[in-house]
């Protein structure tokens, strides 16, 4: 009996738990699914533009960074804009969640599959799926491992080409000494190996060297101030740190600062970051960081713009870039930061 | 006369060193010292601490040993709580890194509101401090009425907010990443004008206060009794599930001052990647202090020791600058060695070899 | 000696510290019945894990018929290739897996098992030895009795030329042993050799044809059952002069304080063991027994009075004050003291020192945030480890290394220091020496007569009629008589249990 009832109780507490988390999911996008559906099938036979373009969009985590919550908001706003509905599910850090979670999609029957994958290999079994549905399969954020006939379009950041603006901004700096830091991203993330490999690649043809190389698990803040402590502790010597996100980037800075090293445009150590958030635009015009090159996470209107272009069967680029800039403590405004809205 | 001065010596020595063999502390102890030997050795200036001045002119000690005492904080104070969870119920609790991101969620919110960017706070730290410890509280009767009240492993129950816990972070923070003002950062780095890390003071005041409710309460001989046997207990008039139940929340009051060290080091949380995989961490460091992760039996000194054996790892892999890809790896092998010492079947052949030479400067006595 | 079927000669064996086998010879013929007698710590189990080769000897020669040379006996799996099996007193069997499946489990050949015929040969077995089970029934929903003795018929399956019996009557009641006997006597008749370990002197003459007994590791002798009485085997297993227990029934008497004080009343009492009602009183100074066959109900009475169990109905009286007792620290706390039937379950805590497993109680009294220092700790243990002369290295021992007699007397300290009104035996004399049985019903004797209210249960009737001066009869959870005085007999108890004098 007891046993009967905790059994009762734990299940009770999962379903709940469960359906807290889709509510939240959700609650932006489908909040009158059902609704629409049912009106849809009535209206069917007199007017089927009514019928609304249903996307599936599999994103990373809810709220991994301000970036991230920038990206889920621009689909948002943008596939409302547009009357499309979105189906959007987040895989929590979880890469075979993610997985099962596109599939689920594709069952459902979604008219368009948007993935941002946390992991730029596996996708091959799902693609094909979408494939054999007659699913079109776009890739957004970050590039997967696929081949090209298994995929519709891309709407992706380019890391690599991230990671060699910073190098070639490096290489202009001339510095007398260049010891670097690298701390890296969540291994095996696109970013993480986009962005690494453009430094080690530069790092090579420079004759840079390189005195850290890590990946810091979550890109967590907290881990890549506690291993610049470390290294200036063990009396490690560098000129620049090369964080692979805004959060890293300020936690080495916290780091520094501990040790009484300076940094930033009239300090000792270069300190270049990646994303480009408004709140690390302002570190850079305050001139904390050196470089922020962009990643632009507003996704929405370019793959609504996609999506129109399908829809009208237009024939559209397999393999777009975003467009990203790069911000020089030495060139920002004011201005520049004041209309970054993320 | 000389000679046998020398194999007394020698007895001397090899008695002394299988009385410290046996001693319960002596692996987790030897361990630690032979991992700072072993940096020491790659860097002569490892154990050196120095007084430096921080970006704003406050003195401030810098080493690799401040480092390591100070980034422990959370992995000692975890582990003393997973010591007692681990005796008294003959499990682990795996939610810990979970519900520390809860704990970050809340105090993340109290202190900030609905502000990305608050330039003050939005409640005096304590009432965040307190709130905090009474989110990791709740997390652990949680988990302590599963395990006490309805007798589900350790392992099965915690599994349930070791999954949801890090999106309940989430949302207590209610979608936002916020940083806090810079005042909260000062249990997590240094009070201004004071050298030593505020984390490695909150350790101290940790270990000293879990020593004393051990010498002061019947907390350890409770905890074992039941975690031995708790029919037995229960006969002698113990209440074993309330005994449990009060371990799972001591270990979410010891989530809830981690939470708080955690989420003050840099000011912000990120639930998700809040602590990543502490609860292995913790786990191993009670199992490297001499602990059987089968309950009963606890050796608090040793589980303390073994987390600062773990940090002590951890730091050692990042300024050695192993490859990233091979750090599991690193840390995997030296798991196994050190595991597999503290086996019974290799401690009793180290023993035996000890007492064979024991035995054998024993002999040349006799015939000298 | 064409028949003997087992020689060991001059048998060493020692521990760290202790001197287990010194020098010990033993012989086994044939269909012979052979009890190894000691007591606690004589050598017996070492003797049996030498022959087993649990424990490997230090020096010394075991023969086996048909062998010429000397054999090495390494591992268990080797004893039991040689045609010696073993049960021991605690069952070894897997409590998780059905009957058949521990009949046969790892000696099995083939690669696949088929279980069909498994099952159907363990119920020949079974069905040959009476043995009141199924095949498919899980082991742990069995009684201790019915474990027992699928133990004993796995060893019998096997083939065996040797047979050794650790104990394995202790927790088999009268029929069952009888049983036990029956299959015995059966296994004698085809030729197979019995060691029999026991601490039942009435089952080594009942079934027995020589005895060796050992003490302090060291051979005392071996004796036909016909020529050695009673009185003297016990003598030479504890190595003293005849009288002690003699002197023991002369004390009795005069203990019976005919006080009116009552300490404890039960009315009505009934708990969720399924104990029915009864009534029930024990009085300042008076030693009370319950008496009756295994799972008669003796334990769920006192479990009811001690709250081990969930009381259903009924009133409790303690020194006529009404008293609602729903777990075991409230009865604590109101002077009742309970050990319990089984030491290694509910007694002891096996990790945990002598010197903790002393004060546990008394320290859980006294409160969760008022420990005792380790001086008062340690001056406890002392007092008692002197008072009941423990045999323990120190009282920083765990408490599981000390022999079974050693662990009672640190349980019964246990309860002592937190000096009882009422005071609960249950089984305090099973599986442990003579001396320590003896040691303890004086002890009960002498704090009976210092006042105290005793309970005193046991499965040895002997014992209690020594002890007690009121007998509770029980029969199938009733309480179906109380004898006193000049009724307190074998006969009258038997009597009493087979439903004489009670039809109800």
């Amino acid at each position: 009996m007891k046993k009967l009832f905790s059994l009762f109780l734990v299940l009770a507490l999962v379903l709940s738990l469960v359906a807290c988390g889709t509510k939240a999911d959700t609650s932006t996008s489908s909040d009158n699914t059902t609704d629409t559906t049912d009106k849809a099938e009535e209206t069917k036979a007199a007017d089927t533009a009514d019928v609304k373009v249903v996307v599936g969009v599999v994103q990373t985590n809810a709220n991994e960074s301000d970036w991230r919550t920038a990206n889920t908001k621009s689909f948002n706003e943008a596939f409302g804009d547009a009357g499309f509905e979105l189906k959007m599910v987040f895989g929590e850090g979880d890469h075979a969640k993610q997985i099962s979670q596109a599939q689920q999609l594709i069952q459902e029957e979604v008219d368009y599959l948007v993935v941002l994958g946390l992991q730029a290999t596996g996708w091959e079994d799902v693609a094909k799926a979408a494939k054999e549905a007659g699913i079109p399969f776009i890739m957004a954020d970050r590039k997967l491992e696929l081949s090209e006939d298994l995929y519709t379009a891309m709407v992706c950041s380019d890391f690599e080409a991230e990671g060699v603006k910073a190098v070639d901004w490096l290489k202009k700096q001339a510095l007398a000494v260049n010891k670097i830091v690298v701390l890296g991203g969540d291994t095996g993330s696109s970013a993480q190996l986009g962005r690494s490999k453009a430094m080690e690649d530069g790092a090579k043809a420079n004759g840079w060297e390189i005195v850290f190389n890590q990946n810091m698990k979550g890109w967590d803040e907290t881990l890549a101030k506690q291993a610049v402590a470390d290294l200036i502790a063990s009396g490690t010597q560098f000129s620049v740190i090369y964080a692979e996100n805004d959060n890293m980037a300020r936690g080495a800075c916290d780091a520094m600062d501990a040790a009484g090293i300076t940094y930033g445009k009239d300090g000792d150590v270069k300190v270049i970051a990646f994303d480009a958030n408004k709140w690390a635009l302002e570190k850079v015009l305050a001139g904390q960081f050196n470089l922020d090159v962009e990643c632009n996470p507003l996704h929405g209107p370019r793959i609504v713009e996609l999506i129109n272009k399908l829809e009208a069967k237009e024939t559209v680029e397999k393999n777009a870039y975003v467009n990203e800039e790069m911000f020089d403590s030495a060139t920002i405004t004011k201005e520049i930061v004041d209309a970054r809205s993320y | 006369m000389t000679r046998n001065n020398n194999k007394l010596d020698t007895d001397r020595f090899a008695s002394v060193l299988k009385a410290l063999s046996r001693h319960r502390m002596f692996i987790p102890i030897a361990f630690l010292a032979f991992l700072l030997l072993i940096n020491v050795f790659i860097n002569p200036s490892f154990l050196r601490v120095s007084l430096g001045r921080d970006s704003t002119g406050s003195p401030v000690l810098i080493g690799n040993l401040i480092n390591i005492l100070n980034n422990a904080t959370e992995l000692v104070i975890l582990t003393i709580g997973m010591t007692l969870v681990t005796a008294s119920s003959r499990g682990q609790d795996i939610s810990i890194g979970a519900t520390v991101s809860i704990v970050g969620g809340v105090i993340m919110r109290v202190l900030c509101g609905n502000e990305t960017q608050p330039t003050q706070l939005h409640a005096p730290i304590l009432v965040a401090l307190l709130l905090g410890c009474l989110a990791g509280i709740a997390c652990g009767a949680f988990n302590g009425i599963l395990v006490s009240k309805f007798n589900i492993q350790p392992m099965v129950a915690t599994l349930i907010l070791f999954t949801a816990g890090r999106s309940i972070g989430s949302m207590a923070m209610g979608g936002l990443k916020p940083k806090a003002a810079a005042s909260f950062g000062y249990y997590g780095n240094f009070i201004p004008g004071f050298p030593v890390p505020t984390p490695i003071l909150i350790t101290i005041g940790a270990i000293v206060v879990t020593l004393f409710a051990l010498k002061r309460t019947n907390l350890s001989l409770y905890t074992r009794a039941v975690g031995i046997n708790d029919k037995a207990s229960s006969l002698n008039g113990l209440n074993p599930a309330l005994i449990k139940f009060l371990t799972f929340v001591i270990l979410g009051l010891c989530v809830g001052i981690a939470g708080f060290v955690q989420s003050s080091r840099v000011q912000t949380v990120n639930p998700y990647t809040i602590v990543p995989s502490i609860e292995m961490d913790v786990i191993l460091a009670v199992a490297l202090g001499g602990n059987s992760l089968g309950g009963g039996k606890f050796n608090m000194t040793g589980s303390i020791v073994g987390a600062y054996t773990i940090q002590t790892l951890t730091s050692m892999l990042t300024t050695l600058n192993v490859n990233t890809n091979a750090v599991p790896v690193f840390k995997a092998v030296i798991i196994i060695i050190l595991v597999a010492i503290q086996t019974p079947m290799l401690k009793s052949l180290f023993v035996k070899k000890v007492t064979l030479s024991n035995l054998t400067a024993g002999a040349g006595k006799e015939r000298g | 000696m064409q028949n003997t079927v087992l020689t060991m000669q001059n048998i060493y064996k020692s521990f760290p510290g202790v001197r287990a086998l010194h020098n010990v010879d033993f012989t086994l013929r044939e269909g012979e019945i052979h009890a190894l007698m000691g007591e606690n710590g004589a050598g017996k189990s070492t003797l049996i894990k030498v022959l087993t080769g649990v424990y490997a000897k230090d020096a010394g020669e075991i023969y086996m018929k048909g062998t010429g040379k000397p054999v090495h006996i390494k591992s268990p799996q080797e004893a039991q290739r040689l045609g010696i099996s073993t049960v021991y007193q605690e069952i070894t069997l897997c409590p998780n897996l059905t009957v058949a499946e521990n009949l046969f489990i790892g000696r099995t050949d083939d690669l696949f098992v088929d279980w069909k015929k498994y099952n159907s040969r363990a119920e020949r077995i079974l069905g040959g030895l009476k043995i009141p089970t199924k095949p498919t029934k899980q082991l742990s929903n069995c009684s201790i009795a019915v474990q027992q003795m699928v133990a004993i018929a796995r060893a019998v399956d096997m083939d065996c030329k040797v047979l050794i019996l650790d104990e394995p009557t202790s927790s088999l009641d009268e029929q069952e042993v009888a049983k036990l006997f029956t299959l015995m006597r059966e296994l004698k008749g085809r030729g197979v050799g019995i060691i029999f370990v026991t601490h039942f002197l009435d089952q080594v003459y009942e079934v027995c044809d020589k005895i060796t007994v050992l003490r302090n590791g060291e051979l005392v002798g071996e004796y036909q059952i016909k020529d050695l009485p009673r009185v003297e085997l016990v003598a030479k297993m504890m190595g003293k002069e005849l009288g002690d227990l003699a002197e023991i029934h002369n004390e009795a008497q005069p203990s019976i304080m005919n006080s009116k004080e009552a300490i404890i009343e039960a009315e009505e009492l009934t708990s969720t063991s399924g104990i029915k009602p009864f009534n029930f009183a024990s009085h300042k100074g008076e030693v009370t027994g319950f008496a009756g066959l295994l799972g008669s109900g003796r334990s769920e009475c006192v479990r009811a009075i001690y709250g081990a169990d969930k009381v259903l109905k009924g009133k409790l009286r303690i020194k006529g004050e009404n008293v609602n007792i729903t777990t075991p620290i409230k009865a604590m706390k109101k002077g009742i003291g309970y050990l319990s039937e089984d030491r290694k379950r509910d007694g002891i805590i096996g990790d945990l020192s002598v010197r903790e497993n002393i004060i546990l109680a008394l320290q859980v009294m006294r409160g969760f945030f008022r420990p005792f220092t380790k001086t008062q700790a340690q001056a406890f243990a002392d007092e008692y480890i002197s008072l009941l002369g423990i045999k323990t290295a120190s009282a920083d021992t765990p408490i599981s290394s000390l022999s079974g007699g050693n662990q009672q007397k640190v349980i019964l300290a246990r309860w002592l220091l937190t000096h009882p009104d009422y005071l609960i035996l249950d089984e305090p004399t099973r599986g442990i020496d003579i001396g320590t049985k003896v040691e303890i019903q004086k002890l009960v004797l002498k704090l009976a007569s210092e006042g105290m209210s005793i309970t005193f249960i046991s499965s040895e009737i002997e014992e209690m009629l020594r002890t007690c001066s009121r007998l509770i009869v029980m029969r199938d959870l009733h309480v179906v008589g109380e004898l006193k005085g000049d009724d307190m007999t074998q006969d009258k108890i038997m009597y009493t249990i087979a439903g004489g004098s009670n039809s109800k």
